[in-house]
């Protein structure tokens, strides 16, 4: 009960402020309503495709090819492919995170998870060429080439820090292998 | 638009494949794709809807103020500390980077705060925490703020 009001909070202060807002600042509520939609149609470009692939992933994905590609022992090829998959990527980070669970259940690498997110973050392709028109090509290389090598800096010590057994949530999140076949 | 074209069409692809190979097996896979969409919706939305509040309220001169500091490293240290506690989308963030430059602020300032804008945030803390486990969304957030620092630190050297 007292976690399934959590999960609500949120949108429930969201909700009060934005009433508040309406009523007390209307020219206000009108740019916060258009930031707003900015942010929604961010969520609707990559969430439900990449929640979709998740889910595949989940249910067709064999544990053995997953800790083949993404594993511990998976070297420098598990390195390129995490930097691969968070590049190609599009859209906030909070929309890696089903996926990496499941890759997680699955037996992935906490370095690589850790490394998918931050070049997700990081290194988005569509970004680059945003980034470059408004702060310019030196700035954006510049900033791309210092944050490279300290990304994979910090997925190499996630792995020493937080081992691998400390990282799946005692409850499985939804759809990870954890989960009663249904 | 290109890639949101790709991932909706990746998306398809691999269901219709998945379709053709087990009814029942996609069946699960749409059952578990639609409990994770509503397992995130109310948190994200509830984010959404506080985040375009924040940005509406808080007036950008204020944040130029603190970005360009006289002591090019506390700047830093704030852009940092700002990016980390919001998290922004890109097309909000750098317009917002560049009006700030425009108004005084530090380009190591900006770069701190760019990076750890787009990396971690309070705000999906909670989040991250319950999919991950707290040790890991934790320790994510001090080592992507270390490295959005001393980005920005070596960036205020170069530039």
């Amino acid at each position: 009960m007292k976690k399934e009001l959590k999960r609500w909070l949120f949108l429930i202060i969201g909700v009060v402020g934005w009433a508040a807002l309406f009523l007390l600042k209307r020219e206000d509520a009108f740019r916060a309503l258009k930031t707003a939609a900015g942010f929604l149609l961010e969520m609707a470009q990559i969430l439900p495709p990449v929640t979709l692939l998740s889910a595949v992933t989940a249910v067709w994905m064999p544990k053995e090819t997953v800790i083949a590609l993404l594993g511990r022992a998976s070297g420098i090829k598990g390195k390129l492919l995490s930097l691969f998959i968070g590049t190609i990527a599009a859209g906030p980070v909070y929309a890696a995170f089903p996926l990496c669970t499941v890759l997680l259940s699955k037996g992935a690498s906490v370095s690589n998870i850790t490394l998918i997110l931050g070049a997700w973050a990081v290194i988005k392709l569509p970004m680059v060429l945003i980034e470059m028109k408004y702060l310019g090509f030196a700035f954006t290389g510049i900033r791309y080439a210092v944050a490279l090598p300290l990304l994979i800096l910090t997925s190499v010590l996630m792995e020493k820090l937080v081992p691998q057994p400390e990282v799946i949530p005692p409850v499985p999140a939804p759809g990870s292998a954890g989960q009663k076949p249904d | 638009m290109i890639l949101t074209i790709v991932f909706y069409s990746a998306a398809g692809l691999a269901l219709l494949v998945s379709l053709l190979k087990s009814r029942e097996k996609t069946g699960k896979v749409l059952k578990t794709a639609g409990r994770n969409l509503l397992f995130l919706l109310p948190e994200l939305l509830g984010l959404i809807l506080i985040l375009s509040l924040i940005l509406t309220l808080v007036p950008g001169e204020k944040i130029a103020l603190w970005l360009g500091h006289p002591v090019k490293v506390i700047s830093t240290f704030i852009g940092a500390a700002v990016g980390t506690v919001v998290i922004m989308p890109g097309f909000v963030a750098f317009p917002l980077a560049k009006e700030l430059v425009v108004r005084g602020a530090h380009l190591s300032a900006i770069a701190a705060f760019v990076t750890t804008l787009m990396m971690v945030g309070f705000a999906t803390l909670p989040l991250e925490s319950k999919m991950f486990g707290k040790k890991f969304a934790l320790w994510r957030l001090v080592l992507s703020f270390v490295t959005a620092l001393v980005t920005a630190l070596v960036m205020g050297v170069i530039l």
